[in-house]
């Protein structure tokens, strides 16, 4: 089997402010496949959305953060040499925000933005060029008028477009590895399930693998091929997402699953803040295991 | 007006002034909150939800049509005896607390302004209101910044509560919070509704989250009020076209709601007929 586009291994992570040292991630191992579509979910807090910036390489450099472990972008090793990561950003590797409006330098169009985007990594791309792929790639997102919105500041579409508009920039340089934080969140939920049923249109058809990042299972459970759930800086259970679904095993998948708003069952869930139970050892379900694992089995 | 219903919009509408041209953000809405339920406002931005609220709460008055509380009028313009009785919880308790104040003074202050209890008392009152919210009572000492978003939701509900209201607005209360978070939150706004026998307008975007809490739900799109019903008739067979979109948009965790999810958005119907 190829190799992993991203491969997290017994990642550690923790801030030292002083002479206080918070630890925040103890021991993480993920990894995503080649067109893969995988999801890290866990409440705020949990860890989810700083494995992202370690895979961006964008906490590495920071004063105080102390990190351990593995992580590995399309071969690239971002623990040691964050700079590799850095030229291969905004290309082979890209991201997705929660909150697209603000995601979007205000100053620039639509259309400086997307050549900023069209020229990472240093490609070189004629204006005309850019302007002509940036039309093309905004109508697959099924943006009305592209040349309209490429003549736009982020701040005169709406929230719903300018999410479009992120998706498009994404994938518009047929990255390896798409990392998305919660997108759509922001958003209202008619907007969210378009986003979401837009964005695996998206990744689909470019063979995109994706790290999708969220504090809801439900709304991972149409998009995912497998879930990690995360719960203060460890992994807790891992599966496929129809074995996570039909057989959560670990009690805080279950209380996470409890948690989200039902269309089928009464009364609202009591859920405890913390259990000792939400503690229990990692549950990985069948056929699931982290590719060096398989190896040594 | 019935007795049991506290408040009431006739033909409420709001115009608003963009450059040269008009905005009808609400068109002649008739909602009719009945006291002790949870009523639950539903729609997507630019519905007019929100501005329903800023008309209820005072903010700004209403260009046509009337809000009647508790059988008189309500105006923009009320006696802060008037105000007292109707408090709002918001979405990001970030923006709506002051961060320069410590927590118990932000949950004082209601006590102060309307003069409720002596004041020796309103130390005591401000501690049994953290309680009541699920606090530890040495909370009152911090400031919002060292507190969690859950918290601080918490304190927001506890400073709503301090003026003791028939009516608390909630609007997108849990919108900014996990679901861990935001199921907790839910269950205390319905203890609390239950305890001391509240009335809700609940403001969301999100139908599923108020299945559980609402007794009665009326969906707004586009500045107008599209549906009214019970929390079981949305569910089981919503009328209007806009409420089996807002369904179908709903992120489901089991098969068994999916196939719900759809035969609602295809056929208007939850059950297999």
């Amino acid at each position: 089997m190829a190799d992993p586009v991203l491969k997290v291994r017994d990642l550690h992570l923790a801030f030292r402010k002083g002479r206080h040292t918070t630890e925040v991630l103890h021991g993480v191992s993920l990894h995503v496949n080649a067109g893969e579509k995988v999801a890290l979910v866990g409440e705020s807090g949990s860890g989810k959305s700083v494995t992202a910036q370690l895979a961006l390489a964008r906490l590495q450099q920071e004063k105080g953060t102390l990190v351990d472990g593995l992580v590995e972008v399309v071969g690239h090793d971002a623990t040691h040499s964050p700079a590799e990561i850095a030229r291969i950003r905004g290309h082979r590797v890209t991201m997705i925000f929660q909150d697209p409006t603000s995601a979007l330098n205000p100053v620039f169009r639509i259309g400086e933005i997307f050549t900023q985007v069209l020229r990472a990594g240093g490609q070189k791309i004629s204006e005309a060029d850019a302007r002509r792929k940036a039309e093309q790639a905004l109508a697959e997102v099924h943006i009305p008028d592209p040349a309209r919105a490429l003549d736009s500041y982020p701040f005169q579409l709406s929230g719903g477009m300018n999410q479009r508009v992120m998706i498009a920039m994404a994938l518009a340089n047929e990255p390896e590895l798409l990392l998305a934080d919660e997108p759509g969140t922001a958003l209202d939920v008619t907007v969210q399930a378009q986003t979401l049923r837009l964005m695996d249109e998206m990744v689909t058809s470019k063979g995109t693998a994706v790290l999708f990042i969220s504090h809801n299972l439900s709304v991972v459970r149409e998009f995912a091929d497998r879930v990690y759930v995360i719960y203060r800086g460890k992994i807790v259970e891992h599966g496929r997402t129809d074995q996570l679904f039909s057989d959560p095993r670990h009690p805080y998948t279950r209380a996470l699953l409890s948690a989200a708003p039902k269309l089928i069952g009464g009364g609202l869930p009591d859920l405890p803040e913390h259990s000792d139970a939400f503690r229990d050892p990692l549950i990985v379900h069948e056929g699931c295991g982290e590719p060096d694992d398989e190896v040594t089995a | 007006m019935s007795e049991d219903t506290l408040l009431r919009t006739v033909r409420l509408s709001k115009t608003f002034k963009v450059g040269d041209h008009e905005v009808q953000a609400l068109k002649d809405v008739n909602i009719d909150v009945r006291r002790g339920e949870c009523h639950a406002v539903v729609g997507e931005s630019g519905s007019g939800k929100s501005t329903l609220a800023n008309i209820i709460l005072g903010i700004y008055p209403a260009t046509y049509g009337e809000v009647q509380f508790d059988g008189a009028p309500l105006r923009q313009d009320r006696p802060r005896a008037m105000r007292r009785r109707i408090q709002l919880v918001q979405q990001n308790p970030l923006s709506s607390l002051n961060i320069r104040r410590r927590i118990g003074s932000s949950i004082r202050l209601p006590l102060d302004v309307h003069g409720i209890g002596d004041r020796g008392g309103r130390k005591a009152r401000v501690e049994e209101l953290l309680e009541e919210v699920g606090l530890e009572p040495e909370m009152a000492r911090r400031t919002p910044a060292s507190l969690s978003g859950g918290q601080r939701q918490r304190v927001a509900i506890a400073r709503a509560l301090a003026a003791d209201p028939d009516l608390i607005v909630l609007d997108e209360p849990t919108s900014a919070l996990d679901v861990l978070v935001q199921a907790r939150v839910l269950k205390l706004l319905d203890r609390l509704r239950r305890d001391r026998g509240l009335t809700y307008i609940f403001i969301t975007h999100d139908l599923a989250v108020v299945r559980a809490l609402a007794d009665r739900i009326s969906v707004f799109a586009e500045g107008e009020r599209v549906e009214t019903g019970t929390t079981d008739e949305i569910f089981s067979a919503p009328k209007a076209a806009f409420t089996r979109q807002l369904i179908g948009a709903v992120p489901v965790a089991s098969d068994e709601e999916e196939a719900m999810r759809e035969a609602i958005r295809t056929t208007g119907r939850a059950g297999v007929a």
